[in-house]
């Protein structure tokens, strides 16, 4: 958690052939989320089947957060598609476990992969 | 060094960051492990967020008072509120077999904190509510 003050910028929004990549940056949290939730508004209305999230440099998740990322999973279903995370670090996978999340998102050991398997 | 720290936070969403990053940084003298490390922030948040939205009958400010300890290469973290009785461990937990359109939005917190920690705890005492979570710190 070092280096990463609260309330700091939480995503980036990339599109990469075609694919739409968010990446969580820091952490995601009760103070960050609603940050996070309104720069990921338009992205979902724009009603993506598959959206990819970077999280290898997430470093704090709480319910809030698990939140957040629920939103990204229930509209990609409403779409008839299913979110992919790729670089999950221990600690956050951790939580996705707990949460039951495991079986809501399409797991990738890195970008490359995951990327790889959006493009069929 | 101290062998505890008490954390008073005042029951508003802007007060918990502040608070988590308190903890977080006393309890890195003990050289926690990572799983240990992440428990004290997120029972921060997650109760004082419990609190804020459901404690209170009235619209006044509120404080919720942690103590952390560590004895025997263990974490215990005590809340203390003063919102009406609930017993957190008494609710159901949620659901993780219900198909995605059907998962809840929420609920998760203390089902978080249920499962990190190694022992958790509630009592009801002099009209305080206290949760006390225990968590080995290898």
């Amino acid at each position: 958690m070092q280096n990463i003050s609260p309330g700091s910028a939480p995503s980036q929004i990339l599109s990469i052939q075609g694919v739409p990549v968010v990446t969580v940056v820091g952490r995601l949290d009760t103070a960050t989320a609603p940050a996070f939730d309104a720069q990921i508004a338009a992205l979902l209305e724009e009603k993506h089947k598959r959206v990819l999230l970077d999280v290898s440099r997430l470093v704090y998740l709480s319910s809030l957060g698990l939140r957040s990322i629920l939103k990204i999973i229930k509209s990609t279903a409403q779409n008839g598609g299913r979110t992919g995370i790729f670089s999950v670090p221990p600690q956050v996978m951790e939580l996705i476990e707990i949460s039951g999340f495991q079986s809501l998102l399409d797991i990738y050991p890195d970008r490359e992969s995951a990327l790889t398997a959006s493009r069929m | 060094m101290g062998e505890s720290l008490t954390i008073e936070v005042k029951s508003t969403r802007d007060a918990i960051a502040p608070a988590a990053e308190k903890a977080e940084a006393w309890l890195e003298a003990y050289h926690p492990s990572p799983r240990a490390k992440y428990l004290a922030p997120l029972a921060i948040e997650e109760i004082v967020t419990n609190c804020i939205d459901y404690a209170y009958d009235d619209g006044g400010e509120h404080t919720i008072v942690f103590t952390l300890s560590v004895a025997d290469q263990a974490l215990t973290l005590t809340a203390v509120d003063d919102g009406h009785a609930f017993d957190p461990l008494a609710e159901q937990g949620p659901d993780l077999t219900l198909p995605v359109q059907d998962r809840p939005i929420g609920g998760l917190g203390i089902h978080l904190l249920r499962n990190l920690a190694d022992a958790i705890s509630y009592e009801r005492r002099d009209g305080l509510n206290r949760l006390t979570l225990t968590k080995a710190l290898s």
